[in-house]
């Protein structure tokens, strides 16, 4: 016997081998032909692309559920609400996180417009910029799909006009984030060529979405529907609440748009009380806080970072001195306790149990803030309100 | 189904290269040439395992017994009494070759070798179509052989390259037992955030994209490198960052007939050679007997100069509680390698087994540490004059309890720890190492005693990693080779982090428990076929070399979490309470190429040598629309000595090369992709199916010169051109994506590198041989259209690296303060300010004349004329690095060293940063001893570390040397051996005692110069991100060898 055979028997294959020989000139094509077997065009079987995303009804509700969630965490994530509650001397912190201790650095620091700020406090700034027109973008895209004919749900007619008002709704309320945090922005909708749109003026964004916002307003009043539970983890809401929480937002909006004192005197306050009377607290109150899941998909990060009084931040001496005007507006120094502040308010004082106050006290001697970075950072009251709000499941 | 269809076309051409020999071989005895002799390395110095070839024909092949000698049996068909090149080759040996006159009948060629200690006639076959002596190369291919490998075993083959080869970036990010090494090859190519600039790694054929820490030292016979697309372009669209080859021992070198066993024994002691520098003084007021001076509700008083300048009172004194942690481990390595050559079959195979403990040490609790044990087998089988078989398998597996690292870690918080307390009291259940025992000391902290997290916090990876391959050679004509190989690598790593339930907190609070897996598995497959043609014509000779390759990789990663136990001891996901929470994610990435081929060598008289390639890869990674990316190399060198006698000089040889090379984009970044969270869609990144792959142009200069029959000297000049860098790119918001995938930048580098050796003496008795190699890289981002971004530590958000058009890459940026009065008024804000009222503190910072040695005493950030304060406040790469080692053998010992010199070149030292967080332990801050007017209070080195924002006072020079290696070994005498009655039991016997990282002499005030971040995804790479963030450190090694031949 031949080596080569020999030893293609000992393991096992000479007569695979042999009947392969008859085809020596095609067992090297083989090979080659195994390639066309694996084709280079792989599809990602992570995330789907819009083929996937988007191929029924359904994937549009969630898409615009999707965008309900970018819209509530474009301003309640870390970046930029605790940012912008330090920057307003609501709570304090001296921790650097999301530019807590340096944009309420006093005297004030000017923004830092770089792209290559550190990444969380470009969080600040980028979250509620991408965040509320990526929920704008999927409200256009829902709506566009509507208008070509979609039916949301063929057994249930009436999710397509839940789509299109909450869809409607969103257009709105991003429009209005936008113009109260933001000095220009786009104003886009489901018509909007997006290659030749050009800034607005904060005004003009401010007007287009009170349009939007009145828009989702009719349309929640024009049919009866109930918002799926995934739109903010809010469990059977329904088109009532959803016109009330657009008037709310559409109240805010004219609001808090001022920035100065001419600009508040020139905002329309009767039409704020006219959104106002239609609102969340109008008829049947409704709350449109969201249900944290531990974490998992929805959580209030605003709360939770900002109740943790133990070793994170603490409510700014100029909201406790103006509860108790024997407190200093600004902490004397880290060693020193001024004292529980007095007040009959309900709030502070819980009606005698500390445990239903809005507020505790805590003394100096438990603050954890580094003194050299600013004694306007100390407090001895903390807000215990909303502390395990978020991230405890239901 | 992929799996089966690729495998089994191998088989099958396998298959069919053993069939057509069958027909083709059996008439091949009568008439035969026979060739005998000895093959030698010096007087009774006989070579057993070396081989003897004549490469014109099929059949010219033989290798030679213990004593030297071998018989090779030409097949009448080849013997026309044709001249041929008879070869003999021998591992450290020069070879050599003589023209012989092929007649029938026998014939007698001795050869006596010379020991070719400065590696001049290596052959390497990286980036090459054949075997090629590095003679004939037209670029610079570096390489390790084992002799140099087996001096002081490294602890995997990255690591073992480090000061061996020029232009080889080797940093050890960490020391935590098991963790791989990082490798930079000249400059960087990839500016992807997170990408490594890790060369392509192959080991026995294998691609393989798993850690190279699995595989021990012991088992390797060489290390090829090629250090960028000048040499790497026949590896294509992966091989921008150059390719690193391994090849494990095989059996061809044992002598016929005989079997060779070796068994290493090696265990020793590990240690830190230093610790951190802590503040050693306190800020409190003391009475006249040295205790704190208390208030009357029994609180300390702050000094009022808030000056650290006071030492602990001897009730509760100064210690440093990094002495808890950080100790000394032992670890032992146990190697058994057995080896056998009989005709036309031979094997290596080989076991080892280690165990390292690292060097934490805390009282009272064991640690695993590292345990890894491997087994591999090699088996080569000449089945015919014409077709011979090879085989490889390698198994591993590995256990490790790891330490956790990085901000938060006991690496972090014993730092923090008030250097006044005992950290290993009980807590109040009983429980060792009080939780919160960081709340009582003088100067408090909020952090968890370091001894408690470790104690209850168990990290624990599994890995194991199976590796095959197979080759088959049919040389079905003279001039012809057929190859085909298969080669296979797949590896498990299986991550657990568990917190068991009722764990306490910083502030010794019951926890609820959370254990965590991250379970991936991966497995990759290259195959391939070639055909060479080598033929000469008159003084030419050339070769071509045609192939198709095919890779199929596959990853799965399977994460599941659960947090808030219900049973107390129960590591199981299901354990929860009904207000617990779990966790899962998976991921599966594919990843597939198809490429060809075809490179053309030519050699004219053997002093001009030219080569061509052309390669067209086809990648799943690609953009849609841009599946294929076509990559070429030109090189050519010119011996010049063979046509110009140069007094002195043996050899001098001019090279040159230009080669194109790639880098494939992540998985993700082609495809259009939309979030699902929570059952809910969003869209996330917009898809390119124009996505090409980052291409890389290397132009190589160089010269090789071999003078005073002692001495060799290697220079190189790269300059890289990295463009189409594959980088996401933001997008604008009304595109409702958030980013895209882009090829948006270009990386450019340049390097001199240089390799000296001499053999300084070269006696019976003695030897004395000395290697340097040296290289100086520069780079810096010349194109980039996308917004400049930071990269590379990865810190809270923040990093400090700048990647900007027309910056250097690994700068770092930040700000600096005011150094000079004269800079104050360049900030247009202090125009009314009056200079005359600032001065220079100790420091070189301009602070407030007025505040000097007060607590308001502040250093000034520097605004320049346009109110930037973002400048650049260091450089990462080294002015130069350096390598030196020296064998000196005298008699029976041997005296090894290897000495690494990095000069120069920034660290960010972020540990220094935290540490003048609230609780002031940095060093500086302790001014204990310094002239009164010239100390500083806690305020301004508070203002320095700025919540951690960067700026230049934690930039350090990261300049070191390092004594990396050392070794005496003495290997005892045969005639020793014959008297000591052990020349029966054991063939051969050495003892000797090594060290590694031994001393480092560095003015960093870090732990260790080379010790950077943790390795993380997102951390990018340490060779040129130097960036010091609470890393296991590297530490030091001792240890006794013995090994035993048998």
């Amino acid at each position: 016997m031949h080596p080569a055979e020999e030893f293609l028997d000992m393991i096992g294959l000479s007569r695979t081998f042999r009947r392969a020989a008859k085809l020596r000139t095609l067992a090297l094509a083989s090979v080659l032909l195994a390639a066309g077997c694996n084709t280079l065009d792989v599809q990602n079987p992570n995330d789907p692309d819009a083929g996937r995303a988007l191929a029924s009804g359904g994937d549009v509700r969630s898409l615009v559920g999707g965008a309900f969630g970018n819209w509530y965490y474009s301003m309640q994530n870390y970046g930029p609400s605790t940012t912008t509650a330090t920057m307003a001397d609501h709570y304090t912190a001296s921790w650097g996180n999301w530019g807590m201790r340096a944009y309420s650095n006093e005297p004030r620091i000017a923004l830092n417009n770089s792209a290559t700020e550190r990444s969380d406090i470009l969080q600040v700034f980028e979250g509620p910029w991408f965040g509320n027109y990526g929920a704008l973008v999927s409200a256009n895209l829902a709506i566009q799909a509507i208008n070509n004919g979609l039916d949301i749900d063929e057994t249930d007619p009436s999710q397509t006009d839940m789509v299109l008002a909450a869809s409607t709704f969103l257009q709105g309320a991003t429009l209005s984030n936008i113009a109260l945090f933001f000095d220009k922005g786009y104003v886009v909708d489901e018509t909007t060529d997006p290659t030749t749109v050009a800034f607005a003026t904060r005004a003009e964004v401010r007007d287009a979405a009170l349009a939007k916002l009145d828009a989702a307003i009719a349309l929640a009043g024009a049919s009866t529907f109930q918002l799926p539970e995934a739109y903010l983890n809010i469990t059977g809401w329904t088109n009532t609440q959803l016109r009330q929480v657009a008037n709310t937002v559409a109240a805010r909006t004219i609001a808090y748009f001022a920035r100065t004192a001419a600009e508040n005197t020139a905002a329309d306050w009767a039409k704020v009380v006219q959104y106002a009377s239609a609102g969340i607290s109008s008829g049947t109150g409704f709350s449109p806080s969201i249900t944290g899941d531990g974490g998992i998909n929805w959580s209030d990060p605003y709360k939770a970072a900002m109740e943790d009084w133990v070793s994170w931040s603490r409510v700014d001496m100029r909201v406790v001195c103006q509860m108790d005007p024997a407190q200093p507006c600004v902490h004397p120094n880290n060693t020193t306790e001024i004292g529980r502040p007095v007040s009959a308010d309900f709030r502070m004082t819980g009606g005698g149990d500390t445990l239903l106050a809005d507020f505790n006290w805590h003394p100096a001697a438990e603050i954890p803030h580094n003194p050299a970075r600013g004694l306007y950072h100390f407090s001895e009251v903390g807000h215990q309100r909303y502390y395990s709000h978020s991230f405890d499941a239901p | 189904m992929a799996k089966r269809t690729l495998f089994g076309s191998f088989v099958v051409c396998c298959g069919a290269i053993a069939a057509l020999l069958a027909g083709t071989t059996r008439e091949a005895q009568a008439q035969a040439a026979v060739i005998t002799g000895r093959v030698s390395g010096g007087p009774d110095q006989p070579l057993g395992g070396a081989s003897v070839i004549i490469r014109e024909v099929s059949s010219g092949r033989a290798s030679t017994a213990a004593d030297g000698s071998y018989t090779m049996t030409v097949a009448a068909e080849h013997v026309r009494g044709q001249q041929v090149t008879l070869t003999a080759r021998y591992p450290g040996y020069s070879p050599g070759s003589r023209t012989i006159t092929l007649t029938s009948g026998r014939q007698t060629q001795d050869f006596d070798l010379r020991a070719d200690l400065l590696r001049l006639e290596e052959i390497v076959v990286t980036g090459t179509a054949e075997e090629t002596s590095t003679r004939m190369l037209g670029f610079s291919v570096g390489t390790v052989s084992e002799a140099t490998l087996q001096e002081v075993p490294a602890t995997n083959p990255i690591q073992a390259l480090s000061g061996k080869v020029a232009g080889a970036h080797v940093v050890n990010p960490g020391g935590q037992p098991g963790s791989a090494t990082t490798l930079r090859l000249r400059s960087a190519t990839s500016l992807t955030p997170g990408a490594s600039q890790q060369p392509l790694l192959v080991v026995d054929g294998i691609i393989t994209y798993g850690t190279l820490a699995d595989i021990n030292v012991g088992d390797i016979e060489r290390i090829e490198v090629v250090k960028g697309a000048a040499a790497s372009s026949l590896y294509g669209s992966n091989a921008a960052g150059g390719v690193v080859q391994v090849f494990t021992r095989r059996g061809r070198n044992v002598p016929d007939g005989a079997t060779r066993v070796t068994v290493r024994n090696e265990a020793g002691r590990l240690g830190l050679n230093r610790r951190l520098p802590i503040n050693r003084s306190h800020y409190y007021q003391l009475d006249g007997s040295g205790n704190y001076l208390l208030d009357e509700n029994g609180d300390k008083q702050l000094e009022l100069d808030h000056v650290a300048d006071n030492p602990y009172p001897a009730s509760t004194p100064f210690r440093d509680q990094q002495d808890l942690i950080l100790g000394n481990g032992l670890f032992y390595t146990n190697y058994v390698g057995v080896g056998r050559r009989l005709g036309q079959t031979n094997f290596q195979a080989s076991f080892e087994n280690q165990q390292n403990y690292g060097i934490i040490d805390i009282p009272g609790v064991s640690w695993d540490g590292f345990g890894r044990r491997n087994a591999r087998i090699n088996v080569d089988h000449t089945i015919s004059d014409r077709l011979d078989f090879s085989i490889g398998a390698f198994f591993n597996e590995s256990h490790s309890q790891e330490f956790q690292e990085g901000v938060g870690s006991p690496f972090f918080s014993v730092l923090f720890m008030p250097p006044d307390v005992d950290l290993t009291d009980s807590n109040t259940n009983g429980e060792p190492f009080r939780a919160d025992v960081g709340t009582t000391g003088a100067i408090t902290s909020t952090d968890r005693n370091p001894l408690y997290t470790a104690a209850n916090t168990d990290l624990r990876r599994a890995r194991t990693r199976v590796q095959g391959n197979l080759r088959m050679q049919w040389r079905p004509i003279e001039w012809l080779g057929v190859e085909g190989y298969f080669g296979y690598d797949r590896q498990t790593d299986d991550f657990r982090n568990y917190v068991p339930k009722g764990t306490l907190s910083s502030s010794a609070v019951p926890g609820l428990g959370s254990l965590n897996l991250n379970n991936s598995n991966r497995r990759a497959y290259n195959a391939g076929v070639s055909a060479t043609i080598r033929r000469r014509w008159q003084d030419l000779n050339w070769r071509v070399k045609f192939s198709g390759t095919l890779e199929d990789d596959l990853e799965n990663t399977t994460t599941a979490g659960a947090s808030d136990f219900a049973s107390v001891g129960v590591p199981d996901l299901d354990n929860l309470s009904n207000q617990g929470t779990k966790t899962i994610g998976s991921s599966q990435i594919i990843r597939r190429a198809r490429n060809v081929f075809a490179i053309a060598g030519f050699e004219y008289r053997d002093r001009y040598i030219a080569d061509v390639l052309v390669r067209r890869d086809g990648s799943s990674l690609f953009g849609a629309d841009a599946r294929y990316a076509t990559y070429y190399r030109v090189s050519g060198a010119y011996r010049l000595t063979e046509d110009i006698r140069l007094p002195g000089v043996q050899e001098l040889r001019l090279r040159a090369s230009r080669g194109t090379a790639g880098l494939r984009p992540p998985f993700e970044a082609q495809y259009e992709t939309f979030t699902t969270t929570g059952g809910q869609i969003a869209p996330r990144g917009l898809g390119n199916r124009d996505l090409k792959p980052a291409h890389s142009t290397e132009n190589e200069l160089g010269f090789n010169v071999d003078f005073l029959n002692r001495f060799t000297f290697e220079y190189s000049y790269s300059h890289k051109v990295t463009e189409d860098q594959v980088l996401p790119v933001p997008l604008s918001s009304v595109a409702g994506f958030t980013s895209q995938w882009r090829n948006a930048g270009t990386l450019e580098g340049s390097t001199h590198e240089l390799a000296f050796g001499a053999v300084l003496a070269d006696r019976a008795n003695w030897s004395w041989r000395v290697n340097v190699t040296a290289d100086r890289t520069r780079m810096e981002v010349t194109d980039l259209t996308t917004a400049a971004f930071t990269s590379g530590s990865g810190q809270q958000s923040n990093d400090v690296f700048l990647i900007r058009e027309g910056v250097t890459y690994g700068s770092m940026w930040g700000y600096r303060f005011v150094h000079t009065v004269a800079e104050l008024s360049d900030n247009p804000a202090n125009a009314a300010l009056d200079p005359t009222l600032y001065s220079v503190n100790e420091d070189g910072y301009v602070v407030l004349t007025a505040n000097r040695g007060t607590s308001d005493e502040r250093a000034i950030k520097y605004v320049d004329a346009d109110g930037n304060s973002n400048v650049q406040i260091g450089d990462a790469n080294p002015d130069f690095t350096m390598a030196l080692s020296t064998t000196l053998r005298w008699r029976n010992f041997t005296f090894y060293g290897l000495l690494d010199w990095v000069r120069g070149g920034d660290i960010y030292n972020l540990p220094r940063q935290w540490l003048s967080r609230a609780e002031f332990r940095a060093a500086e801050i302790d001014q204990a001893g310094k002239p009164a007017l010239e100390r500083k209070a806690i305020e301004y080195y508070s203002a320095i570390n700025d919540a951690n924002n960067f700026n230049e006072f934690y930039v350090e020079d990261g300049g070191y040397r390092r004594l990396r290696e050392l070794a005496v070994s003495y290997q005892v005498s045969p005639r020793t051996l014959e008297r000591a009655g052990l020349s029966r039991m054991m063939r051969s016997l050495r003892l000797g005692v090594v060290g590694r990282n031994l001393v480092t002499w560095t003015n960093y005030s870090g732990l260790d110069p080379e010790t950077h971040n943790p390795v993380t995804s997102s951390n990018g790479d340490p060779t040129t991100f130097r960036f010091d963030s609470f890393g296991y450190p590297n530490f030091r090694t001792f240890s006794a060898m013995v090994e035993i031949g048998f």
